[in-house]
């Protein structure tokens, strides 16, 4: 069986259909046409175009071209800046912080925002976002540093992360920031340097429990097992800590509120624990990150528009339960939230261009972008959602979507819902924010522009690289070459 | 040497300021006006000046009240038996004798009365001269009081004899009314006298010149002509009650109208009596009456009546003007909330109906507000808002504004849905906190059921009292709020702002939110920083230049009698504290201020209150000077002053606006040094 699209074949036949087919998004199906002998005829079988039943929250119909995006002519924008090519929806951004921050604020006396680095650190992001009011929070001394050098003060920087040298701690505690410790080792150092500087230090514990499948039980101190509650006696008894915070992190892309209202009863039972049998009273609690956005699992049954819950949600679930906890309304501990994707994800979206489609050996479509795992590492988790960036018919297909990168895996999409778009045609894949940059290597090709667009004025945040840039470091000995 | 010069300033300034208490003109520029109005015959003035000067060193040598003393209160007696002296009698050495000896016994008796007076806080005004005077006349034959022997200059007697026979004699004698405050019967005196009390008041003046009039009607209604008027007694007590001692205004006119007729009663019942000791009644009247009429005002509680009188000590009075200024101050002040209210939710806000709003907030009702939550989109709902629970506002905590006490709740009104309001039960589920000082918290429109205080708990600042709902009349989610004189739902509304709060981004003190305003509560991260409060062993000082003067003050903390947080200067001035969460308020407590003149500096350079932040990093002090990259901080700005907070929340400065040498600095005392 081969499929025809009888709209092109069969002009006379698909004026007659037309006004059918561009409605119910039809295709026809026909035998096979070889005309070396009678055979048997089959009349022709009209069978629907489906991208599978989708209910009133549905995404949009990835037929729907997606000409524009901040304002702009996607087509402009890669005439000017290349392909492929981030933008970023300034305005976007900065309103997901606010309804963020809005949605917390609104139900906790004191939440602070740390925005979480490592989902996309680059300076313009970070810097927008330090600009609407957000903490930071890091997990290296790399990250440290590029918070340093947007000038963030060091008592706005929150330092997590399972490794951290005693340079860097030793840094952190005489710049002030808050250090969340993860491990005994680490703490054994933290009580040098609180010897050498001869002061006692204030810290945060990191503590993990039992709330998800798989365990997510790589940092801090486990709370069932009781070492949370013997870590923070330990920092005690050293004499040269002092516990002031406590930090939970229940996992990434979180979608179940239970994880979190469960995470939140946790902290509220571990503080009162503390505070009655150590007298400890903590000046912060981090609730960590998280929290999930608009992009679908690979695994997920529903669309990520009817399974991710709001800013609202996560607060609402968060914030009336640690009010339980054990203070008087003037002393809450500071609520601090390090969101990463939920913030920076949807805010992006990559423009890429269409090199070739080709067809299957098992009859499917595939088509190659110039884009592949190497700058959108997330497929790994994500279904991203194809959007054509032009008026390319109304016809869709299952299509498997390739990367550039000579290499068999770089599969973006086993099976993409993309109508039939031509080689030099543009596809847009929105909210790819978080990761895909920090995570983005370089192989093979290049890295692209990063462009960002408020107020209708384009500047570019991150230059394409070249390669006098990627070799720069790079060196040949002379006897390499005579 | 240098003190001695300097005992002998003060003493020299001591006696010139008696000149202006004369007239109830206690200021240099009245004062030299009048002394020179004394000298309309040199030798006459210069008996003034003497009695002046001994009684002032009696006073000193006999430890008087410093301040009554520096005020100049004790010269006016000499002066007085100088100028009678001069009057009645032809200068002579005996003369001279009886008028240092006589201005010594007046400084005694100015003592003792003052002393005596200063238990019911009357002033002595110029009762001991009249003692004294009296003493002579009738203990002597150097005077006869009958006879008025008014000594002048040649020339000046001539001009004054022309212009008498210009004037009608009414217009004559009411000219020079003034001049005969310092028993100066002409013209030119008189003239001088007023312009002084004119410069200085002008409600003075206007008073004076009412008191005169009113007072040549009553004598020529009793005495059938002007004959033998004198002025001095009408004018004088004029001057005392009306803006003086009593709080200029309609009821102290009809009050000092009232005195000035006593006042010519009482000075020719006076005469008739005296007639045969041949005693001059002078002064006698104006004392009396004024006494008379002052004493019921002293006795009586204050909140209740018209006429005020100034709540200082009276020698510390400044003018007429000083005194109207600070009522009007301190009545603003007193008529002001008592509560200190916070927002009563958390986070940001908007304002959806302000006082005065355009549906419900009106009337009695009108001093109220409706609070909403909106989006970067200004939306009060997500999508489409087709449900409550698409509202922000729905089953957010709200909070108490202010401590107190819960007086009574309803928690079982069913939310409306939307765009739906219910008449019936208009409050809906409402909670109304007594605050224990006379005024009541209301809040209105909570989700049924979602109230967690019950009647009679006792709830704090800030505390959960349930969730944001839409019962009552109530069309979308919101929270209502007023502040009532009784505890019962729908009563009178009172004005009210909140303590403190962020509007639209600015830091506010006493806010006052209007429609659409986005309105938070102020919260400054003090972790790390310093408290400024309840440290007894440090002292503020600050510093203000002016072209003319330097005024500083030197603040210590300490508690008022009440146990109150207040402030002490080294003079032992009461400055009160006022705690918002954030930020503490201070200003001079007119009810216990003595000194009215500082106070006014302090209000001039300062402004109302001083507003500082709680919170502050060490060792930090400030300069007058504009912080060159403020685009990260916030502003606070009253009407005179902004103080700047960063983002992060640290205080980095307070500044006075318009006054930029103005200096604020933080000491430590060393506890040790102590």
């Amino acid at each position: 069986m081969v499929v025809f699209n009888v709209l092109s074949v069969h002009s006379m036949f698909s004026q007659l259909l037309f006004a059918g087919s561009s409605l119910l998004n039809l295709k026809i199906r026909t035998d096979d046409y070889t005309m070396t002998e009678k055979r048997h005829y089959s009349k022709p079988t009209i069978i629907r175009h489906t991208v599978g039943v989708m209910n009133k929250y549905g995404r949009p119909p990835a037929t729907v071209p997606m000409n524009r995006l901040v304002g702009h002519e996607v087509k402009e924008l890669v005439e000017n800046y290349g392909s492929p090519l981030f933008v970023l929806n300034v305005q976007e951004l900065r309103d997901n912080y606010r309804d963020m921050s809005r949605a917390f604020m609104t139900r906790y006396p004191k939440a602070q925002i740390a925005y979480s680095y490592k989902t996309n650190y680059m300076k313009a992001v970070c810097s927008i976002l330090h600009q609407e009011g957000a903490w930071a929070e890091v997990v290296s001394g790399f990250e440290y540093d590029i918070a340093r050098n947007l000038n963030m003060a060091g008592e706005n920087i929150i330092f997590n992360g399972p490794y951290k040298t005693k340079a860097e701690l030793m840094r952190a505690f005489s710049e002030k920031a808050l250090v969340n410790i993860d491990n005994y080792d680490e703490m054994q150092v933290i009580e040098d340097i609180a010897e050498e500087l001869g002061t006692v230090l204030e810290v945060g514990i990191r503590i993990n429990m039992d709330l998800n499948s798989p365990p997510w039980h790589k940092f801090g101190f486990n709370l069932e097992a009781g070492h949370a509650f013997e870590a923070v006696k330990r920092a005690l008894a050293s004499g040269k800590l002092k516990v002031v915070g406590l930090h939970i992190h229940v996992g990434t892309y979180i979608d179940d509120l239970t994880i979190y209202s469960r995470a939140a009863q946790g902290m509220v039972e571990f503080y009162r624990y503390i505070k009655e049998q150590l007298g400890v009273t903590l000046k912060y609690w981090d609730m960590g990150g998280g929290y999930a956005s608009h992009n679908t699992l690979n695994w997920a049954w529903l669309p990520a528009e009817q399974t991710c819950p709001t800013y609202d949600h996560y607060a609402e679930t968060i914030c009336p339960i640690l009010l339980n906890g054990p203070f008087a309304a003037e002393d809450a501990p500071k609520l601090f939230l390090e969101p990463g994707r939920a913030l920076v994800d949807e805010p992006f979206s990559l423009i890429t261009s269409v090199a070739a489609q080709k067809r299957m050996p098992n009859g499917g479509r595939g088509i190659v972008l110039d884009a592949g795992m190497n700058i959108l590492s997330s497929v790994q988790w994500y279904s991203y959602n194809f959007q054509t960036g032009q008026d390319s018919g109304s016809m869709i297909e299952d299509t498997t979507v390739y990367g550039g990168l000579c290499m068999n895996i770089d599969v973006l999409r086993e099976s993409a819902s993309v109508p039939q778009v031509r080689r030099g045609d543009l596809l847009v894949i929105p909210h790819v924010g978080a990761y895909n940059i920090s995570q983005s290597w370089q192989f093979i090709y290049l890295r692209p522009n990063v462009i960002a667009i408020e107020d209708g004025e384009v500047h570019v945040i991150k230059k394409a690289e070249t390669r006098e840039y990627v070799q720069e470091f790079e060196q040949v000995p002379d006897t390499f070459t005579k | 040497m240098n003190a001695v010069a300097n005992q002998l300033s003060q003493i020299f300034r001591t006696s010139f300021q008696a000149y202006g208490v004369l007239a109830f003109s206690p200021h240099p520029l009245p004062a030299a006006l009048i002394l020179f109005a004394s000298f309309y015959h040199p030798v006459v003035g210069l008996m003034g000046l003497a009695g002046n000067l001994v009684s002032t060193l009696m006073a000193r040598w006999m430890h008087a009240n410093k301040d009554a003393w520096q005020a100049g209160i004790f010269g006016v007696s000499g002066i007085l038996i100088g100028l009678a002296l001069g009057k009645y009698a032809e200068p002579s050495v005996r003369i001279w004798i009886f008028l240092i000896v006589g201005s010594g016994i007046s400084a005694v008796i100015s003592v003792a009365l003052a002393h005596y007076f200063a238990k019911y806080d009357l002033p002595i005004l110029s009762l001991p001269f009249m003692a004294v005077i009296w003493l002579l006349l009738l203990s002597s034959n150097i005077v006869d009081g009958s006879v008025d022997h008014q000594l002048s200059i040649g020339f000046l007697k001539s001009i004054d004899l022309w212009l008498f026979d210009i004037f009608p004699l009414e217009l004559f004698e009411y000219l020079k009314m003034f001049g005969s405050i310092i028993f100066q019967n002409n013209l030119l005196s008189g003239v001088l006298v007023m312009i002084a009390i004119g410069l200085y008041s002008r409600i003075s003046l206007l008073f004076g010149l009412w008191g005169g009039l009113l007072g040549m009607f009553t004598y020529a209604f009793l005495h059938s002509s002007l004959d033998g008027f004198h002025g001095l007694n009408y004018v004088l007590i004029s001057l005392a009650l009306g803006g003086f001692f009593v709080i200029a205004n309609r009821h102290a006119f009809f009050f000092v109208s009232l005195a000035v007729i006593t006042t010519g009663l009482v000075d020719i019942a006076m005469s008739t009596l005296l007639v045969s000791s041949h005693l001059p009644p002078l002064v006698f009247a104006f004392n009396v009456v004024t006494l008379l009429f002052l004493f019921p005002l002293k006795m009586r509680p204050e909140s209740i009546a018209a006429l005020r009188l100034v709540p200082v000590p009276l020698y510390l009075i400044k003018s007429p003007e000083t005194n109207l200024r600070w009522y009007r101050r301190w009545s603003r002040q007193k008529s002001k909330q008592k509560t200190i209210l916070t927002f009563p939710f958390l986070g940001e806000w908007s304002i959806l109906q302000g006082n005065d709003g355009e549906w419900t907030h009106k009337g009695v009702g009108k001093y109220a507000w409706d609070f909403v939550v909106r989006d970067v989109r200004n939306h009060q709902s997500k999508g489409f808002g087709t449900e409550l629970t698409d509202y922000y506002a729905w089953g957010l905590p709200v909070l108490a504004p202010a401590p107190g006490i819960i007086y009574s709740l309803e928690n079982t009104v069913v939310d409306n849905p939307l765009q739906i309001v219910d008449t019936e039960r208009n409050w809906g589920n409402y909670v109304i906190i007594d605050h224990e000082n006379g005024e009541f918290s209301e809040l209105s429109h909570f989700m049924q059921g979602s109230i967690v205080v019950l009647p009679g708990q006792r709830v704090g600042r800030g505390e959960i009292l349930g969730r944001c709902g839409n019962s009552g009349r109530s069309p979308v989610p919101h929270i209502h709020y007023q502040l009532q004189t009784a505890p019962e739902v729908g009563t009178p509304t009172l004005p009210c702002q909140f303590g403190e709060g962020l509007v639209n981004g600015d830091i506010r003190i006493d806010a006052n939110p209007k429609k659409d305003d986005k309105v938070s509560a102020l919260t400054i991260d003090g972790g790390k920083s310093w408290s400024m409060l309840g440290r007894e062993l440090e002292s503020w000082t600050f510093h203000c230049h002016n072209r003319w003067r330097t005024f500083s003050e030197t603040l210590n903390f300490s508690t008022d009698v009440y146990g109150l947080p207040a402030l002490v200067s080294k003079n032992n001035l009461l400055w009160r504290i006022t705690e918002l969460p954030n930020f503490i308020v201070i200003r001079p407590d007119f009810k216990t201020f003595p000194s009215l003149l500082t106070a006014s500096v302090w209000i001039h350079i300062v402004g109302d209150q001083l507003i500082l932040p709680k919170r502050l990093k060490e060792g930090l002090s400030w300069e007058g000077n504009m912080l060159t990259h403020n685009d990260k901080l916030w502003c606070l700005s009253t009407e005179k002053q902004a103080i700047y907070i960063s983002d992060d929340g640290t205080i980095s400065e307070v500044r006075i606006i318009d006054q930029p040498k103005f200096q604020f600095s933080l000491k430590k005392r060393d506890i040790t040094k102590k």
